[in-house]
């Protein structure tokens, strides 16, 4: 894959931007990314990170409520915002020629916010029917029940979008506190990607981020982390409407700044159940069929992530999976992984990457979110950690730390 | 442009080659008392072809990082592969084998039941997959999109060996289209699939111009309700249009872009920013060769589904009444020529839109010309095709008894 050729520069008041150029790309993207998710949040701001995510789209100082919507749509642009645990986004997609414009208003929109009682009580209403259509979801019921098990009472294991009363205890006015308490020039970056204009550092600071982001640079103490403990255990839950039982295995990963054991962790991700050759896959679902689905992800956050395996399957073969689950994982820490497995596991995690980059969104969100936090990966970069792994490295580092004492398992069967 | 069948274009500037194979008839064909055929199938083209077996297909595919899936949906079945440049000449006479020399394997095709079998059951998991089901049921009640494309439970169990072997064999003979698109080597392409296009009859099976029958007039219900433990209640409120192919769709996906498209859409705005009654409201027209579905949904707590449906309703049937505005009609003519780029970036989308449109039987510049129709309509037009379609909406309801009740007791 052809890189996209990068740039990047600080402002006057410490914002950070990146851009990266495609070629000919009929539309560019304008990600703004800021250190603002929702391990930032004190006790009684649960879901305030992301509640202001919402409420970042109901008018600014210069923009009246709906503006940013109509005027972005109006240029053929489209636009979207993400809450995470470590951080926020919020982004554009517009006609190239309408970046100076697309600019402007996305910086309105983040950095220059109203926070009206009014519409802070109506959004409310609003997030508390998001959170009512993912508890009506089985499979989110079981995934968020698995983060609180594994980080429990920590900010990994709250909900992203927190509870009905957290957010009724929330107000218009702590909102507005936690906006000027992270979002500050130091915690941002702008990231853009597409057919990025010659003066592109120019338009940036003659814009209005360019503007706004010298006033924020005020030095306020972002909260103290506490420490990162990932618990293990073992629960047994009864779920509404789940027509097939789940076991849910959590493993805990490294941070993400640790990119040669998070490689190594997609990695293993693809060598367990990735495509029909992978090992569970080929074991449980073709051999055995004991299994219907069977898939691992690899979620990695900024202060120690998790590997999940989940296996659906029967309620009557939820023990005789488990337990082939374990023994297949044993083997490999026993005998080793063959180099054909190793090989099919490493292609298909480069190709992935390589597949991942293709349009300006894309390509915007992953850079935006590296520089972020002081990462610079580039695809080749990605495949030299990749051949610093081998077999017998993936068994020892990261293979025998996955035994049923390491995990928090959960096992979801029909209420 | 090689032939009627097979579309190549070489991309320079990446190393990823996608196809698509699309052949014609999906689910809408399935017989009868044999609901799922056509996606059984589907699924168990990946599983065995010429003289590959299920493990050798995954370890070609999987050691060369690539990705192949084949699915029907209810007009067609799709074969994609994504894979590298490197590897293209190498893994596509894999496509061609699935189409021309299918390989069903007893053990693999009752692997692919009960996997089937499976799936259509975590259906039921999903309160908006229930909704859909039901409002499917009753808008194309008996005809040909009225089932899911995964079938029924029993229709599975009972679907023989020889059912799939019958219609693998007519693959080769059905229309089909395959498009390759990114860093091919387009001569090595050619020579690959040179021979599919001589073998291929090309019968056609059905032609743009036929419509699905229609509803049973004396339908005397436009509702349905299905009752299940859970806090929300999920809105469908729409009818089924018309093809593709017919100037009508792009009116109404104008339409469709006015109503809930983007967050300055009318239902955006009444429902989620003026209210507070949903997070998530919008338009569900999927592409279909006939007459697909448009149908606004949204959930919403039940104890304010009621004012939710009133909004909903109210939003549509103004349209059948009043004109859009001049602002209204430009907003929504740059969202919909806007949504063209925004579903054209990547090699993937640009091939499944190709596939899909030569598929159709409609021409391959269709979405150039859609830009120029869509410049030229007005207001009229708009309200004219939304009261010839949708003007006799039917509504789908899933939630809790206590919600599903309450908005009866107001309608």
């Amino acid at each position: 894959m052809k890189e996209p050729v990068t740039e990047k520069w600080i402002l006057e008041g410490g914002a950070q931007c990146i851009s990266a150029l495609v070629p000919n790309a009929p539309l560019l993207c304008l990600d703004i990314w800021c250190k603002a998710g929702s391990i930032n949040e004190k006790k009684g701001e649960e879901g305030l990170a992301h509640f202001l995510e919402h409420m970042l789209f109901k008018g600014s100082g210069k923009l009246a409520k709906g503006d940013f919507d109509l005027k972005i749509e109006s240029i053929g642009g489209s636009s979207n915002a993400a809450t995470g645990y470590d951080d926020v986004h919020y982004y554009v997609l517009i006609p190239p020629d309408k970046i100076d414009q697309g600019i402007d208003l996305l910086a309105q929109l983040v950095l220059n916010p109203l926070f009206d009682k009014k519409e802070f009580d109506l959004e409310r209403e609003v997030v508390l029917e998001e959170i009512a259509q993912q508890n009506d979801q089985p499979d989110e019921t079981i995934f968020q029940s698995l983060l609180e098990e594994c980080w429990s009472n920590q900010p990994y294991g709250r909900p992203i979008l927190g509870s009905e009363y957290s957010l009724k205890g929330t107000s218009c006015d702590s909102m507005k506190s936690f906006h000027e308490r992270l979002y500050l020039a130091r915690n941002i970056v702008l990231s853009i990607a597409g057919n990025v204009p010659t003066n592109i550092k120019d338009i940036v600071q003659n814009s209005e981020f360019g503007a706004l982001t010298k006033n924020i640079t005020k030095n306020i103490d972002t909260i103290n982390q506490s420490d990162h403990i990932f618990y293990t255990g073992y629960k047994e839950l009864k779920v509404e409407r789940l027509e097939s039982s789940r076991i849910i295995i959590g493993w805990e990963l490294p941070p993400t700044k640790d990119e040669f054991n998070s490689i190594g962790a997609d990695i293993i991700s693809s060598l367990l159940a990735e495509g029909r050759k992978s090992l569970l896959v080929n074991t449980l679902v073709e051999k055995l069929r004991l299994v219907n689905n069977i898939d691992v992800d690899v979620t990695t956050l900024e202060k120690g992530g998790v590997l999940i395996l989940e296996a659906l399957c029967e309620e009557k073969n939820i023990i005789k999976v488990e337990q082939h689950i374990h023994a297949l994982i044993s083997d490999i820490g026993k005998n080793g992984i063959s180099k054909e497995d190793f090989n099919r596991a490493k292609k298909l995690v480069l190709n992935s990457h390589c597949f991942y980059q293709e349009t300006p969104r894309q390509i915007a969100g992953l850079k935006g979110n590296q520089h972020l936090w002081g990462r610079s990966t580039s695809l080749s970069k990605e495949k030299e950690i990749a051949d610093k792994w081998t077999p017998n490295k993936l068994k020892d580092r990261i293979i025998n730390n996955f035994i049923p004492e390491n995990s928090f398992t959960i096992i979801a069967t029909q209420k | 442009m090689i032939n009627s069948n097979l579309n190549l274009e070489f991309c320079e500037s990446t190393n990823i080659v996608v196809a698509k194979a699309w052949i014609r008839e999906g689910s809408r064909s399935d017989p009868k008392n044999k609901k799922g055929l056509h996606q059984l199938l589907a699924a168990s083209l990946t599983r065995g072809c010429g003289e590959y077996d299920s493990d050798q297909i995954a370890d070609i595919i999987e050691s060369s990082g690539a990705y192949l899936r084949s699915d029907a949906n209810e007009d067609g079945i799709l074969i994609s592969m994504k894979c590298t440049q490197e590897d293209h000449l190498k893994l596509l006479p894999i496509i061609k084998l699935m189409i021309s020399s299918p390989k069903l394997n007893k053990e693999q095709i009752k692997l692919e039941k009960e996997l089937t079998i499976q799936a259509i059951k975590r259906q039921k998991e999903n309160p908006y997959q229930l909704a859909y089901k039901s409002w499917k049921k009753l808008v194309y009640n008996k005809t040909d999109y009225e089932h899911d494309t995964l079938g029924t439970i029993y229709d599975i169990e009972n679907t023989t060996l020889n059912d799939l072997e019958c219609l693998a064999k007519e693959l080769i003979c059905r229309e089909k289209v395959i498009v390759i698109k990114g860093g091919i080597d387009k001569k090595g392409v050619e020579e690959i699939f040179g021979d599919s296009n001589k073998k291929n009859n090309r019968i056609k099976v059905s032609d743009t111009t036929l419509q699905l029958s229609k509803v049973n007039s004396i339908e005397d219900s436009k509702i349905t309700l299905e009752t299940i433990d859970s806090s929300q209640v999920v809105i469908m409120y729409g009818n089924k249009s018309t093809n593709h192919s017919n100037n009508d769709d792009i009116n109404l996906r104008v339409l469709s872009c006015h109503l809930g498209s983007g967050m300055s859409s009318v239902l955006f705005k009444r429902l989620r920013e003026q209210n507070g009654l949903a997070y998530d409201v919008g338009i569900y027209n999927p592409i279909r060769e006939y007459n697909t579905p448009f149908i606004i949904h949204c959930s919403t707590n039940k104890t304010k589904a009621v004012e939710a449906y009133k909004h909903i309703k109210d939003s549509l049937h103004k349209t059948f009444s009043n004109e859009l505005t001049n602002e209204q009609l430009e907003l929504a003519k740059t969202k919909l020529i806007s949504s063209i780029n925004h579903h054209s970036q990547t090699i993937a989308q640009k091939s499944e839109r190709m596939a899909i449109l030569l598929g159709y039987g409609m021409k391959e510049d269709f979405d150039v010309s859609c830009i120029e129709h869509v410049k030229s309509l007005t207001s009229k037009d708009i309200m004219d095709t939304a009261n010839k379609y949708l003007d006799e909406p039917y509504l789908s309801l899933c939630g809790s008894e206590e919600g599903l009740q309450l908005i009866k007791n107001n309608l």
